[in-house]
């Protein structure tokens, strides 16, 4: 079963092939070319990543060219795979009014208009036009570090250390087009103005043999195209709306008829035992998508609870993937308050919208395929398991019942099967776990799980 | 294939050395140099340029999780 905990470090086309290299936490780095896959530790990885600089430092070399000019902490090397065509690398100054950037005018930055530094995102979010759209810019960031964030953090260095820093340039093209260093450019325009003159690091002889204007042109002509269908797009959608709003108010009437009943909860186990569907019940308190969950219930023959109480069921993880073909579960409202149901016990993934079930081994203890003698303790291992993992994982935090539940059955923490089971979920920080739910360390569980790097 | 011209670095994945060989392109006309990244067991083929993108993906990928795990 896949590690609820992916974080994609990268991803890119070789021989158009797709490479992406992941971090599962706890677990290994995995570099997959296409169906490939290569599993790393940290330590391998870091040190596959110092032999590829010193090749492509070497190869630069036969080129004539310095990697040591490059900014090796860039986020963008988008420029590198042409750079057979690089001439060389020189520094000169440059008016900030003369360069140029892009911008991305969808999601994930497809389609792009060329535009001045001063007409750029980053300038408009700098300055009092600030429209927050930077909230929804697609591009590469560090972990946890939004883009707003990013600007933010370079406009302080500059301000405190100036430009450039660390002898590290804004890289441009002959026609000033900007490879690297857009949020830069954007700080020192606001600061200085456009009348302001930079150092910048310009690759000539890169093989671009168009002229701005030509590039523009050619731009232009793209992002007219790209207009023209959003609009056609927006027509068709505001011509299907009076349909498919029938439809819909038609459905949220029923369903809020439905929702507005609270459902027994003794009614909903009778209906489980007269249609003899086995369950599991945790009854300590969660909280999952913003919702309180009083109790969750693992059921056998989910199908057909699904059957009898849809109509009844809240929405939750509105937007969520499921993965491995997990069904969405119902949530419904009783009179002991909300109680999710599953049909297997599954978690949130770490780093994105999707829920996964909780590995085989673990959900064949939860309905009794793999039960042994000792069916309290294990059942006790399998709550925590749940705990920990929502703690971990979805919230972010161990909240107060969460901590009840972990000081009130701390002899779990020393059981073999426990530990066994829950390096299903956190691979070899699992030790690191225990010990600082041992010593009540609740925080610094959460806090070090993104840091560890033991695997 | 083309001739081995250097090694250019290595690294260990395990037990395993794997060397970042520099080879004279197999075809001048497609590129220049290929480098071959390789095991005694299994070799990954790839043209200086495509080389070069792989090199991308990396050094972001180095980047980030340097960043996230707080590693200098």
């Amino acid at each position: 079963m896949s590690n609820p905990a992916v974080y994609l470090l990268d991803e890119g086309k070789v021989k158009n092939k797709t490479v992406r290299i992941e971090d599962n936490l706890g677990e290994a780095i995995h570099i997959h070319i296409d169906d490939i896959r290569l599993s790393l530790t940290i330590n391998e990885f870091l040190d596959l990543c110092q032999a590829i600089k010193a090749a492509a430092e070497e190869l630069f070399r036969l080129e004539g060219l310095d990697w040591n000019m490059v900014d090796n902490s860039s986020l963008d090397w988008s420029w590198l795979s042409n750079y057979e065509n690089i001439e060389t690398f020189c520094v000169k100054e440059v008016f900030l009014d003369d360069l140029y950037t892009v911008r991305h005018l969808t999601k994930n930055g497809d389609i792009k208009k060329i535009v001045k530094l001063k007409d750029s995102l980053f300038v408009e979010e700098l300055s009092s036009l600030a429209s927050g759209k930077i909230d929804h810019y697609y591009e590469k960031n560090l972990f946890e570090e939004s883009s707003a964030q990013r600007l933010t953090q370079i406009y302080q260095l500059i301000k405190e250390k100036g430009y450039p820093y660390n002898n590290k340039y804004i890289m441009v093209d002959e026609n000033n087009r900007i490879f690297d260093g857009d949020h830069r450019a954007a700080v020192l325009y606001v600061l200085f103005g456009g009348k302001h003159k930079i150092p910048v690091l310009e690759i000539k002889g890169y093989g671009n043999e168009e002229t701005i204007s030509e590039i523009c042109k050619n731009n232009s002509k793209q992002v007219v195209r790209y207009r023209i269908k959003k609009v056609l797009k927006k027509c068709y959608r505001i011509a299907k709306k009076p349909i498919c709003n029938l439809c819909k108010v038609r459905e949220h009437k029923q369903q809020m008829c439905n929702s507005n009943f609270v459902l027994s909860s003794r009614e909903l186990f009778d209906f489980l035992k007269h249609n003899d569907i086995s369950y599991f019940i945790i009854d300590n308190p969660v909280v999952n998508d913003g919702k309180t969950i009083k109790r969750t219930l693992v059921v056998d023959r989910f199908n057909a609870v699904v059957e009898k109480y849809k109509n009844y069921s809240t929405e939750i993880y509105k937007d969520y993937s499921f993965l491995y073909s997990t069904p969405k579960p119902l949530l419904l409202e009783t009179t002991e308050g909300n109680l999710l149901i599953w049909d297997r016990l599954c978690c949130k993934s770490r780093f994105e919208k999707a829920i996964l079930p909780l590995d085989k081994v673990i959900n064949s203890y939860v309905l009794g395929e793999n039960r042994d003698e000792d069916y309290l303790t294990l059942k006790r291992n399998i709550i925590a398991i749940y705990i920990i993992s929502n703690a971990v994982l979805e919230k972010c935090l161990f909240d107060l019942s969460d901590v009840e539940y972990i000081e009130g059955n701390k002899e779990i923490l020393r059981d073999s099967i426990f530990e066994k089971l829950l390096a299903m979920v956190f691979f070899k920080y699992t030790n690191r776990i225990i010990g600082y739910l041992q010593v009540g360390d609740y925080s610094k569980c959460v806090e070090e799980y993104v840091k560890f790097i033991g695997y | 294939m083309g001739e081995k011209i250097k090694d250019l670095s290595s690294f260990c994945v395990g037990d395993t050395v794997v060397k970042i060989e520099l080879n004279d392109g197999y075809s001048k006309s497609y590129s220049k140099y290929d480098i071959h990244i390789q095991s005694d067991s299994l070799q990954y083929c790839l043209s200086n340029k495509e080389f070069m993108n792989l090199v991308s993906v990396v050094l972001t990928a180095e980047r980030r999780i340097k960043s996230m795990k707080g590693i200098d």
